[in-house]
């Protein structure tokens, strides 16, 4: 809302220019407050009348004033104007730009978390060595306590886990062994077979300290025990492998053996490296052996 | 019209490139960002693609093919469940998983591809992945080779002028080195030669046959004859290669490996990266010679090249680096992860030919080397001030790297580390971001001097961080400080000046007085009010004068008659 001194000054001026003669009160200026004007005025000692006589007024150099003063707050509205429109789009700008650092936290907010999962998934991901080599550990305290003199099965007075490979397994492992011997070397295994040792033991007392070993065994899977409750909590589970089918989306065959009578091909028979998934992601393939078609020729190239 | 992808079909592995947003990126595939070019089917009958035909290749070798790339442009053809398949309906079945790949990371349905070749492939090779990539169901809209794919990940293609390039691809399984010609964006291929059986899978076999001769004369058993103690073997020696890249020693432990006499039997070891670069010089001298060949094919020599490029896994390795740089003179660019280099760079053909601007690839790279002040013992004489790189520049960040270091004498008990920023080999010349004292050193051997592993770890933001290590005191010390980096190619500085709130202002040319009113003229002629002619004219007046310059006591008289005319059509 612009104040229009100019015009209507002018006005005024036009009107009573016209009207001399007409009485005062129709010629009231609409604007009363305007001090700077003091070539036009009501002259106060002649409160309320319009002199008949025209006084020596300077209307052209009144004129030019006005002209000049409504000139000059037109600039001032115009320049008001567009002060407000700058100020109206600089408003609009910073709001849009809080609306878009709003989102980008919100979405920030949601890559945080997931990274925050994948960081904890990648400690857990280091933890598969640990494990591995405990399982390791732990197979090869089982085989040592098989060559000790009053071996039992299942001495270690637990629960076996998953990983013991079952006995009809054996039977499928005894090629290998019998290749293998054939080479002239050795191959652990696990289960009943157990022979007597020759060396390493030492004598007096083996009772005792095959109790003492068995104990210690079992505190050891005790251990491994507490690791895979690690495992789990983070949501990480083993992938059972064995005596499944070969599946190419969750193991990696890493070598085939015949198949004995009794055993599909395509399952698996042993496992070299255990494998993880968490929900459906494959964190780490089991790498496998798998039967195969007994007389079908094994491939050499790995 | 369908967006284009570029793929990087190779040998052992394929990827998607992709432009995003003015910066090129691999689409992944879930988890994986590299995919075998492997196919095969279940004994059900199910299509693999990928890591699962993978898997099952030792189980079904019959139902399974990997390197189809090898038969690329012959006539040999695969039988795969009974029936025949030519190479390029294998590497179809590849491309269509690179689509599926694509379309889910995009959203919509993608049928426009670049795909790459080797610049040695013959024509025939180059119609044969053509047809490929048309029966997955793109329209192929290039064929480029590697080389350009990998100069154009690195940008080169934006340098003017003429510039002679060699792109040196050291992969898992392949060697290839070109020689590229490129004039104004125009990239030429002119020389090409490598070996398609040499890789880092050969590096991870030295090493292993180090490893199990040492286990061996240790245990009097050879753990290569177990299969599983193998595949252990295998693995952890790719491990130690991975590691000896950043870090100048690496310990090996395979616990219970085998046993002999019912005892088990552990690998430890340990190897030094002098130790792993004498097991693999051999096979990098091989390379040189090819690259010399190449060089000479091209009918240029070693000081010819403007620019050596590095694309490939095995780049990585910081032997193949030093041998490059001292063979040809020129230092690598390393500046992208390499084993993306080519998928990246057919993603970026891609964008080009889509017509998007680009102003190449956003990367973080250090601008300048980063190093500490070394002295240098020469013939008994001790001169100091040697400035010793460990993070050359143009490196990618984030990137880690460590070197070991000597203190002068067998008792020094302490050593001065200063960090240097710069590229002088007198390093105080160079600018000094930190420094720190590491003491209480002890030797590792009496009457060695005691040996200090320092560490440098660069992060995204810039921050260095330095660790000492002594081995023979175990002691580690460390310090952080903020060195300089920089982005390349600011498609994203362009797109931060968008973000900032632009306040409107008026050319400073024009006063503002006489703007303002020109605006609200403007704005009344565009009205078209009857009358305003008189207005109009008046306008372009004012234009005229303002072309022409204007003076501040002229702005000013213009000002007011604009506003006077304003002010009487305001009236009516």
């Amino acid at each position: 809302m612009s104040i229009d001194v100019g015009r209507r000054l002018r006005q005024w001026l036009a009107k009573g220019n016209q009207e001399q003669h007409q009485p005062a009160s129709v010629n009231k200026p609409a604007v009363q407050a305007t001090p700077a004007t003091p070539s036009v005025s009501a002259r106060p000692d002649e409160a309320g009348e319009r002199t008949r006589e025209p006084a020596p007024l300077d209307v052209a150099g009144l004129e030019k004033q006005i002209a000049k003063l409504g000139r000059e707050q037109f600039k001032l509205n115009a320049f008001l104007e567009a002060q407000q429109q700058q100020v109206q789009s600089a408003l609009q700008q910073l709001r849009e730009q809080g609306e878009r650092r709003d989102q980008e936290y919100a979405s920030s907010l949601v890559t945080h978390r997931g990274e925050l999962a994948e960081a904890r998934l990648q400690v857990v991901q280091r933890l598969f060595p640990v494990l591995d080599g405990l399982d390791e550990a732990l197979a090869a305290g089982e085989r040592l306590l098989a060559r000790l003199p009053g071996a039992e099965p299942n001495v270690t007075g637990a629960p076996q886990p998953a990983n013991r490979t079952p006995k009809w397994v054996i039977t499928v492992a005894l090629p290998i062994v019998w290749l293998a011997s054939l080479r002239g070397e050795q191959i652990g295994r696990a289960g009943p077979m157990a022979q007597v040792p020759d060396t390493h033991v030492p004598s007096g007392d083996i009772v005792e300290w095959r109790k003492a070993y068995v104990s210690w065994l079992r505190g050891l899977q005790i251990v491994r025990d507490r690791l895979r409750a690690v495992l789990s909590t983070e949501g990480v589970q083993p992938i059972q492998a064995v005596q499944q089918p070969f599946d190419p989306r969750l193991h990696v065959a890493l070598d085939t053996v015949a198949a004995n009578p009794g055993v599909r091909p395509g399952t698996v028979v042993a496992e070299t490296q255990r494998g993880y998934v968490t929900g459906d992601r494959v964190l780490r393939y089991a790498e496998v052996i798998v039967a195969r078609e007994a007389g079908a020729s094994p491939d050499s190239t790995l | 019209m369908s967006k284009i992808i570029g793929i990087d079909l190779g040998t052992t592995y394929s990827a998607v490139g992709f432009v995003q947003q003015g910066k090129a990126v691999v689409l992944p595939n879930g988890h994986e960002r590299i995919v075998p070019s492997v196919i095969g089917f279940s004994p059900q009958g199910r299509l693999l693609v990928g890591t699962p035909a993978r898997n099952q290749y030792v189980l079904y070798p019959e139902n399974t093919v990997r390197s189809i790339k090898r038969k690329m442009g012959t006539d040999e053809t695969v039988v795969l469940d009974g029936r025949a398949y030519t190479p390029s309906e294998i590497s179809a079945v590849i491309l269509r998983e690179m689509k599926r790949i694509a379309e889910i990371n995009l959203g919509e349905e993608v049928s426009r591809a670049v795909i790459t070749v080797p610049a040695y492939f013959s024509d025939a090779a180059r119609q044969a992945t053509k047809d490929a990539g048309e029966i997955a169901g793109f329209t192929v809209e290039r064929i480029i080779n590697e080389p350009t794919a990998g100069a154009l990940a690195y940008g080169l293609d934006r340098v003017t002028g003429r510039e002679m390039v060699a792109v040196y691809d050291l992969g898992g399984g392949t060697f290839d080195v070109s020689v590229i010609e490129l004039d104004s964006g125009v990239i030429e291929v002119r020389a090409s030669h490598g070996n398609v059986h040499l890789g880092g899978d050969d590096f991870d076999d030295r090493l292993v046959t180090h490893l199990a001769d040492q286990f061996t004369s240790e245990h009097a058993i050879d753990p290569r004859h177990d299969r599983k103690a193998l595949a252990r073997l295998v693995r952890a020696a790719e491990q130690a290669k991975i590691e000896l890249s950043t870090q100048p020693f690496t310990r090996i432990r395979e616990e219970y490996l085998l046993e002999k006499d019912g005892k088990p039997l552990h690998l430890e070891a340990e190897v030094s990266r002098r130790e792993f670069e004498d097991l693999i010089r051999d096979l990098l001298d091989e390379t040189l010679e090819a690259f010399d060949q190449s060089l000479s094919d091209a009918g240029v020599v070693a000081a010819d090249l403007d620019h050596v490029l590095f694309v490939g896994g095995s780049t990585r390795i910081p032997l193949v680096w030093e041998m490059v740089a001292e063979h040809v003179g020129v230092e690598p660019m390393v500046a992208i992860n390499p084993d993306e280099a080519v998928a990246l760079g057919a993603g970026i053909q891609a964008a080009i030919i889509d017509g998007e601007p680009l102003d190449t690839i956003l990367v973080d790279v250090t601008p300048h080397s980063l190093g500490i002040e070394v002295a240098e013992i020469f013939f008994d004489r001790v001169t100091r001030d040697h400035y010793a790189p460990i993070i050359h520049r143009n490196t990618a960040i984030p990137t880690s790297h460590a070197k070991q270091f000597f203190a002068l004498y067998p008792d020094q008990e302490s050593v001065d580390l200063k960090v240097y920023q710069g590229e002088n080999p007198i390093a105080s010349e160079n600018t000094l971001l930190g420094e720190f004292e590491f003491s209480g050193l002890a030797p590792e051997h009496p009457g060695e001097p005691p040996s200090v592993t320092v560490g440098f770890d660069l992060d995204l933001n810039g921050m260095l961080s330095v660790t000492a290590l002594d081995r023979g005191s175990g002691r580690k010390q460390g310090i952080t400080v903020k060195a300089e980096h920089r982005r390349m190619n600011t498609a994203e500085k362009e797109a931060a000046a968008a973000h900032i709130a632009g306040i409107s202002s008026f050319t400073s040319d024009v006063p503002e007085e006489l703007a303002i009113l020109l605006a609200q003229a403007r704005q009344v002629l565009a009205s078209k009010r009857q009358e305003t002619d008189e207005l109009r004219d008046q306008v372009a007046q004012i234009d005229q004068s303002i072309k022409r310059g204007l003076g501040a006591d002229e702005a000013s008289l213009l000002a007011d008659k604009l506003a006077d005319a304003l002010y009487n059509l305001d009236e009516e």
